[in-house]
């Protein structure tokens, strides 16, 4: 086990360190100066030479990056090109602590609504219960964030007022005003959570349900729902529970879009400016942490994986 | 197919988007960027008549789903936005799916070093986010592809490559995995044996003893892409790093109408209608291709 752990930490560290070296080397093949890009035009050459300078540019290649290795690990990670040149780390922090609140409140929407429906799918299989579970998780689901976003927004915000259309946080928010800007953006990425999760634990529990030992448990008289619940649900929920690590890491990415239908200040709508303002110090730090945090969702799921069925622990 | 009616609708509904994305110029009323005149605006001078352009119509008889802020005809765009909606997912599905398949067949049927070496190449691959790698490559590649004078590039506009050759590069690797392990649990198979003891090549035993074989797999791994090639290309429409102005690309066309929304809610909800369907539709299409193939899977 310990030797496992160590081998997926170690790849864990590589892809790392591949992706941002892939990261720094994709923002190589902007064309042009980008201090001119980032000063415009009309930039002064002393200007040039002093935006250079101060973010390092003038060096060669490997020595920028590892200075930016260097500083990220260190906990300097640099400045923003944007006006003022603010400090890179808490900007994006502050925003990765918004993403994950968002991701976290999605979780503990989606996770208990797939499992219901993919129990009340498996147990009524072919049923036109079942279909219509199916067909749900087949069609709203599978829509873009942005579209069911939209729907979203123009039904409870604009149309009812329930809920904000664009989330702007300020510090003395209290619970009722985080529900009201969180509860749509959260609704939108559940979507696509519950139909993957409810399709999953459905197949889980249909195979579960075929296995001898239910049937032994149903003859021997136990309560129908002590059966499903204490026995069969718990090993049909081996991959979901996999699955909702994974589902953790897919957050990341899918939040992007999400973030930027609402105005949520999280990490994805950072990433989007970044990306339009060509903000290479935030681009990098914000890509790399995405990736590990997608990563590390991965190893956890494969961890846990490990630890529920003893067969797989020593490969 | 027939026995499942929900699957053959989202065909049937599937050839119809195909169909308008062929006959596009021809069944489209007006041009994708043309300014339609506003005939209770105009004015005559020196026998030339100038007429302001009709801005946010409402949907009438003349224009079914109405006029954008710019006063363009939104079912014309919606017609004309196949072309890239639709079109670009098909050709990036196709690449991915022949260089995936490929790249499946070969390291699966050799394994070894070289099943190793590329395994841990497309798995690198796989570790960023497809949206986010999508992001980043899109912002470089862009720029640079459009300084070029590559004629297909110019031919094409340097946004659609670039998001063909994202896509391309994203799915690959997706499509080579599924494939891979198709072929894994073919090669052993006797008739695979007696194919090598002919004498065959080894690219007659691939594509003519094991590609049939794994040919399920791949047509569902193939329409299960092409539903997230559609997914991804609007996507980065509506983040406004995919197609740009005044493509009428879906969801370029929903970024763009948002800020409108309140005098002009046609433009805005007929392409998120006609996106809506289109995905519904990919996705009950190929749920019923998985459904078939597994159901023979199983009767074998």
């Amino acid at each position: 086990m310990i030797r496992y752990l160590v081998r997926r930490v170690l790849l864990l560290l590589i892809t790392l360190l591949v992706t941002s070296m892939i990261v720094f080397a994709l923002t190589q093949f902007l064309p042009g100066d980008i201090a001119r890009l980032i000063l415009g035009r009309d930039a002064s050459p002393e200007a040039i030479e002093t935006f250079r300078q101060e973010f390092g540019l003038n060096e060669s290649l490997p020595m920028q990056y590892v200075n930016w290795l260097g500083g990220f690990l260190t906990g300097n990670w640099g400045k923003s090109f944007a006006e003022g040149n603010p400090s890179v780390r808490p900007l994006v922090l502050d925003r990765l602590g918004n993403s994950l609140i968002l991701a976290g409140f999605t979780l503990l929407i989606s996770v208990p609504i797939a499992i219901l429906l993919g129990v009340m799918a498996a147990l009524r299989e072919n049923t036109w219960l079942d279909s219509l579970i199916s067909l749900l998780s087949l069609s709203v689901v599978g829509l873009p964030e942005f579209v069911t976003g939209i729907v979203l927004i123009n039904i409870f915000a604009l149309g009812l007022g329930w809920f904000e259309a664009t989330s702007l946080i300020q510090d003395d928010y209290n619970i009722g005003d985080w529900l009201r800007i969180l509860t749509l953006p959260a609704i939108t990425a559940s979507f696509v959570l519950i139909g993957y999760i409810t399709r999953l634990t459905r197949a889980g529990m249909i195979d579960e349900l075929k296995k001898p030992y239910v049937q032994t448990a149903i003859l021997k008289g136990l309560p129908f729902c002590q059966v499903i619940f204490k026995h069969v649900l718990r090993n049909a929920l081996l991959p979901t529970i996999t699955v909702i690590a994974i589902s953790i890491g897919w957050l990341m990415g899918g939040i992007v879009v999400i973030e930027n239908v609402f105005n949520f200040p999280g990490m994805g709508s950072l990433l989007v400016k970044a990306v339009e303002q060509k903000n290479l110090p935030i681009l990098q730090a914000v890509v790399v942490l995405i990736v590990f945090i997608f990563a590390a969702a991965n190893l956890i799921a494969d961890l846990i994986y490990a630890a529920l069925n003893p067969r797989i622990r020593l490969n | 197919m027939a026995q499942r009616p929900m699957a053959f609708l989202g065909l049937i509904i599937v050839c119809g988007y195909l169909l308008v994305m062929l006959t596009a110029p021809m069944i489209a009323p007006h041009g994708f960027s043309d300014v339609l005149d506003d005939p209770n605006n105009c004015i005559t001078r020196n026998n030339q008549t100038r007429c302001a352009a009709l801005k946010n119509a409402p949907p009438s008889a003349e224009h079914l789903m109405g006029t954008d802020r710019n006063g363009r005809d939104v079912l014309s765009r919606i017609f004309y936005g196949t072309r890239e909606t639709i079109g670009l997912p098909i050709v990036a599905t196709l690449l991915s799916v022949m260089l995936g398949t490929v790249i499946g067949l070969a390291i699966g049927y050799y394994g070894g070093w070289i099943d190793e070496i590329v395994s841990r190449i497309l798995d690198s691959l796989l570790a960023i986010p497809a949206l986010i790698m999508a992001l980043v490559t899109l912002a470089t590649i862009v720029p640079t592809l459009a300084m070029s004078d590559i004629p297909l590039v110019q031919s094409l506009g340097a946004v659609n490559i670039a998001l063909i050759f994202v896509i391309t590069l994203l799915y690959t690797p997706i499509v080579a995995r599924v494939i891979r392990s198709a072929t894994l649990n073919l090669r052993d198979r006797g008739y695979v044996e007696i194919a090598r003891l002919r004498g065959e090549s080894t690219a007659y035993i691939l594509f003519s003893e094991i590609l049939p074989g794994v040919l399920p797999a791949l047509v569902v791994e193939g329409s299960l892409r092409f539903s997230y090639a559609i997914f991804l290309v609007a996507s980065l429409g509506f983040l406004g790093l995919g197609a740009q102005p005044p493509s009428p690309e879906w969801g370029r066309m929903v970024l763009d109408a948002r800020s409108q929304y309140a005098t002009a809610p046609w433009a805005l909800w007929y392409p998120v209608l006609a996106i809506a369907i289109l995905i519904i539709s990919v996705n009950l299409m190929s749920d019923g291709l998985q459904r078939i193939f597994r159901h023979e899977a199983e009767r074998e």
